[in-house]
């Protein structure tokens, strides 16, 4: 059942957007406990913010009515001035002043610094939110980067939604 | 973002903040804000117990 502010939401996704668009409401929460103490972690920044490296990627297709499920890999070293945002659901004022409020890459650097995690994970994984047919970001490619994600050893990731 | 969304994606966990969509992390610069909403959200992964919780972050937008 559909909460009225989620209803408004879709009726105005439809008119503006993309006219089949409906809400996936998933009926449970998948769940793993964290495996050993914050401070022995290592963490992955995930975002779906938008941001691509302008002399490495592709943009988002940003403007599609039916959104962009892909992804784009980001290290942590990127200078910022390399960085780009292709989202066209939400302002960009504060992401485009400072990458942190998206993509907290120096929090984390000074958490591992100071022992509360113990490693950030070199690569950030930033996807565009904007995805109203998700079947494919579901089933294939969220997946995938959980997989490699598992495979090199991170333990938790931190998300920050736009 | 949108606390119903939230709920509707059912991530394993989540630290809800009343904050404008496009600065999750709080405003641009305020360093302060910004770690105090990371923390908030460490607490939650390491505390939470049961799948799909959401804790509402007390951390406020600065005037």
């Amino acid at each position: 059942m559909l909460s009225t502010k989620l209803q408004a939401a879709q009726a105005r996704i439809r008119a503006q957007w993309y006219p089949h668009f409906t809400w996936q409401l998933n009926e449970s929460a998948p769940w793993a406990p964290l495996a050993r103490p914050l401070a022995e972690s290592t963490v992955a920044l995930l975002s779906t913010c938008g941001f691509y490296r302008l002399d490495q990627h592709v943009p988002f297709d940003a403007w599609n009515p039916l959104g962009d499920p892909a992804f784009r890999e980001i290290h942590i070293d990127t200078p910022v001035d390399r960085l780009r945002i292709a989202h066209a659901h939400y302002e960009h004022e504060h992401a485009e002043m400072d990458i942190n409020v998206v993509m907290p890459i120096l929090h984390f650097q000074q958490l591992a610094a100071q022992g509360v995690i113990g490693r950030l994970y070199p690569w950030i994984y930033s996807f565009m939110g904007y995805v109203p047919e998700p079947q494919a970001l579901i089933t294939e490619i969220a997946p995938q980067v959980a997989r490699r994600l598992a495979a090199d050893g991170v333990h938790a990731a931190f998300l920050t939604p736009c | 973002m949108n606390r119903d969304i939230v709920a509707a994606v059912k991530p394993p966990r989540a630290l809800y903040v009343h904050f404008p969509y496009g600065a999750p992390l709080g405003p641009a610069v305020e360093r302060d804000v910004q770690r105090a909403v990371i923390r908030n959200a460490l607490d939650v992964l390491v505390s939470a117990t049961v799948p799909g919780t959401i804790v509402e972050s007390d951390v406020e937008w600065p005037d």
